[in-house]
């Protein structure tokens, strides 16, 4: 797993939270960044299902990294998120989350990601949404 | 969990996931909730049940080192709170529609008016507004000790799955 060499010299992003999940982040040869949360029984929701709010909690962590690799941080402190809006497209079922993210804006304070988190097929996202964030 | 009354606990529990697979129309509705915030992710960050009332749930959530986004600040990531609303609205559109039955997110949107403060115990209340025949509406906020003064407010729809054969 690589998941050091992150732009600017920074390290890999410190979020309790993301290792909470259980997130991980993986760099592809073209250096394009993969988060992974896999399965695991502490992320379920109604019986079969992944909750919905470890799903929105992994979009955030996903948009948190996504800023961390482009801007550098302000006064040493991760970008916050200032609002969330997430569509749910299918149910997840137990097994492994992917996600990528796309900053739609890099703004001075402002940065909006879109990220998309899908299972097996990268094609069916079982959930799309959008972060403003704030640094 | 203590092996004492376990049978009987289990009982208890395959009726709650019975509930909430196939829905009831006269569910011991705190039973519910109760189990659900003691299994999975619920289990995993510390919910809790607090109250509810007549189209509206209370749960809270204790802060935690391992819930934290940012180590430099020590204030509780945003996740946590919308798996406590998410959580909440979702209930609070059993209790307006007088039935447990299995449901799903729409969409979930989540402002965060403020950073929590660190330490203190989150409060999050979701009300249903309205339940249509497919579709539950659904706002609440987050708040850390004060109502009046929120860290967060979301607004969100459900898909109320056992309308399925209706759409």
């Amino acid at each position: 797993m690589k998941n050091t060499g992150m732009p600017n010299g920074q390290k890999t992003v410190d979020m309790p939270y993301a290792a909470t999940l259980g997130l991980r982040f993986e760099q592809d040869a073209d250096g394009e960044w993969l988060a992974i949360m896999p399965r695991a029984d502490t992320l379920g929701g109604r019986p079969g299902f992944v909750h919905g709010g470890a799903l929105a909690g992994m979009l955030e962590c996903v948009a948190i990294h996504k800023v961390q690799t482009v801007a550098a941080p302000r006064e040493g402190r991760l970008a916050r998120p200032i609002n969330l809006s997430i569509s749910y497209l299918r149910g997840a079922t137990h097994e492994n989350c992917y996600a990528k993210a796309e900053i739609v804006r890099l703004g001075g304070r402002i940065i909006v990601v879109s990220v998309r988190v899908w299972q097996d097929d990268p094609q069916k996202p079982v959930v799309m949404g959008q972060v403003s964030l704030m640094r | 969990m203590s092996g004492h009354g376990k049978m009987a606990d289990d009982i208890r529990a395959s009726q709650t996931e019975r509930d909430l697979i196939l829905g009831a129309t006269d569910p011991d509705f705190e039973r519910v909730v109760r189990w659900l915030l003691g299994h999975g992710h619920g289990l995993a960050i510390g919910t809790e049940y607090i109250g509810h009332g007549e189209d509206w749930v209370e749960l809270g959530l204790c802060q935690r080192p391992d819930l934290v986004a940012d180590p430099a600040t020590g204030v509780i990531a945003s996740g946590p709170i919308i798996t406590l609303l998410d959580f909440a609205t979702s209930a609070s559109t059993w209790l307006r529609r007088k039935k447990v039955a299995p449901n799903a997110t729409l969409d979930l949107r989540i402002d965060y008016l403020r950073p929590a403060r660190p330490g203190a115990k989150i409060v999050a209340r979701g009300e249903c507004y309205a339940a249509k025949r497919t579709v539950s509406f659904v706002r609440g906020i987050a708040h850390d000790g004060d109502p009046e003064d929120p860290i967060a407010h979301c607004v969100g729809t459900f898909f109320n799955m056992d309308e399925k054969s209706s759409v």
